[in-house]
């Protein structure tokens, strides 16, 4: 070991946090570091979510009522943005700073000055963005996809401040996949083999070559809108030569990985809590390491599914809606196996238990609801109706956000070394439960009636299903507020949690002390503590 | 041991990084 690793290994051990505010400036902990992004997600879901409550106001009846048109699309397009860049993308990020380490046994993430530079940009892109609302024109209306020409040669100017936080959250992510990957790969345990590491980490793993690989055309994407808009090229413009529906392309390459990017670590999180509550191993641990890639590799092959109705060659439809048909089956393992582990366990419903299992459900519709969409003639009557809508707010919200709210119940002990309140987060549960569908479940009815998305008016027939989404989305909004007073609750009041808290969970995380140290696995744990908590063991 | 791992940190941040890059590039210049 040279002199200046030693010396740094010795400040390692000895120095705890730094005192103040400067401490989550300078941090480079894992720990420090994921709770960051962990708040500001929570920062974003709300505005994201208020916005949301805006749309919901204005549809909760026919005619006009709040906003001018041109508003209402800015709304649903900076809901879009931040909930998909703001909100679910950084949560996971956060849930990956603070697990990973843990759960592989290394000391910190394998870059940690990188790692405070990704989350740093994060609140100077999302401030970027929403401050569009305040620009003359306005904010981006083009909706989350940005199609062109609507976002070039139509949009605002404040879209290239769009632009330019789009780049930095892209910058973001892309170098915490590189750190993601750089951990997992050089810093894991030296006695941990890649069949041994959880689910969370594998998932994470594949979600990170996901990021390098569509993040980067996303970036393309939007510096060609950059230069189309202000330097005279024509990439996207047909009267220079450009073709508008190549953006679709290239948005499409990035836009479906995006989603797996959002729901393949929330798989993860799920293998961890049903085995827990099952009391039985992980069923088919190598299977869902399989099935985890394949939905990946897939997911690379399938993009022109969200464009049947451009006029492309019927083989080329038929290609598209065969490889989609495809993505069932890796699913459906993974579907399987949790449903396996449950059979004949010991089950306990805990919070995190009823999100999980919840989760398996309501995940599924929105799968399902995705199939029938990647039926190439179906989707002529689905396209851009609020059936579409649906389906992405099922795998979205209660498969996403579902991951991500199981997720900090499941390790809420760890971090804080507090137990949440457990009657009141089981009230919050249902409310979510029976709010969320109230508000997402009448729109696939809307949808089939051929109500189109993106617009502040309707047809006299779409009153009542409307008018019932928009109460449950008040009240789903409102769950929200219970679920800020039992986190904050549980970090000031909560009762002294166990080291392991749910008696039957596995991994290398419930090795440690709760409250869980500042710097932890100072030394790699050993072949044998390996197999002792491994999920398939 | 620890001079090894940070050599194998930088090699694969440094792999990674240029596919990244290499995509972004490959993006504009092949819609050119």
């Amino acid at each position: 070991m040279s002199s200046t690793t030693a010396a740094a290994a010795h400040d390692d051990h000895h120095h705890g946090p730094e005192k103040g505010l400067l401490r989550w400036v300078k941090t480079t902990n894992h720990k420090d570091i994921g709770t960051l992004y962990m708040w500001f997600a929570f920062i974003m879901l709300l505005i994201g979510g208020a916005l949301a409550m805006g749309i919901r106001s204005e549809l909760l009846q026919p005619g006009l009522q709040l906003f001018e048109p041109q508003v209402f699309n800015q709304l649903t397009t900076m809901h879009g943005l931040i909930m998909v860049f703001g909100a679910i993308m950084p949560a996971f990020v956060g849930l990956a700073n603070w697990l990973i380490p843990m759960m592989v046994g290394a000391p910190d993430m394998a870059l940690p000055r990188m790692n405070n530079w990704s989350f740093w940009i994060l609140p100077f892109a999302g401030a970027i963005l929403l401050s569009t609302f305040f620009m003359e024109g306005g904010a981006p209306a083009f909706g989350w996809t940005f199609y062109a020409p609507l976002s070039t040669t139509f949009a605002p100017d404040s879209t290239d401040f769009f632009i330019f936080a789009v780049h930095l959250l892209g910058f973001s992510s892309i170098m915490g996949a590189i750190n993601i990957i750089a951990t997992v790969l050089n810093m894991k345990a030296p006695e941990m083999r890649l069949m041994d590491m959880p689910l969370f980490v594998w998932t994470w793993l594949i979600t990170s070559f996901l990021l390098i690989g569509a993040m980067p055309v996303l970036a393309g994407a939007v510096t060609m809108m950059l230069t189309d808009r202000n330097f005279g090229t024509a990439f996207f413009d047909a009267t220079g030569g450009g073709d508008p529906v190549m953006f679709q392309h290239i948005f499409w390459f990035f836009g479906h990985p995006e989603v797996y990017i959002m729901i393949l670590p929330a798989f993860g999180i799920i293998s961890h809590i049903i085995p827990t509550f099952a009391r039985k191993p992980l069923f088919g641990y190598s299977s869902m390491v399989y099935a985890t890639a394949s939905i990946a590799f897939l997911s690379y092959i399938v993009w022109a599914h969200h464009m049947f109705l451009t006029g492309m060659p019927v083989a080329g439809e038929l290609y598209f809606m065969y490889a989609t048909m495809l993505i069932a089956v890796p699913t459906g393992v993974k579907v399987f196996n949790w449903v396996a582990t449950m059979w004949k366990g010991s089950m306990t419903f805990e919070t995190p238990m009823l999100w999980a299992l919840s989760f398996v459900f309501l995940f599924t519709i929105g799968g399902f609801s995705g199939l029938m969409l990647g039926i190439a003639p179906a989707d002529i009557q689905y396209h851009d109706t609020y059936f579409v809508v649906a389906h992405f707010h099922y795998v979205l919200v209660t498969g996403a956000l579902w991951g991500i709210i199981a997720a900090v119940f499941y390790w809420l002990p760890k971090w804080t070394g507090k137990m949440y309140n457990e009657p009141l987060a089981k009230v919050h549960f249902w409310l979510a439960l029976i709010s969320v569908n109230v508000t997402f479940f009448p729109q696939h009815f809307l949808g089939l009636a051929g109500m189109p998305r993106r617009i502040p008016d309707y047809a006299l027939q779409f009153a009542d299903f409307n008018y019932i989404s928009s109460i449950g989305s008040f009240a789903f909004g409102l769950s929200f507020i219970l679920f800020t007073y039992i986190v904050v609750d549980c970090i000031r009041n909560g009762k002294p949690a166990d080291a392991r808290p749910w008696g039957s969970a596995k991994g290398l995380e419930w090795t440690l002390a709760t409250p869980v140290a500042y710097h932890t696995f100072d030394e790699p744990p050993t072949r044998a503590e390996i197999l002792a908590e491994s999920q398939h063991s | 041991m620890t001079d090894k791992k940070n050599k194998g940190v930088a090699r694969t941040a440094l792999i990674v990084a240029l596919v990244a890059i290499g995509l972004y590039i490959a993006t504009i210049v092949l819609n050119g």
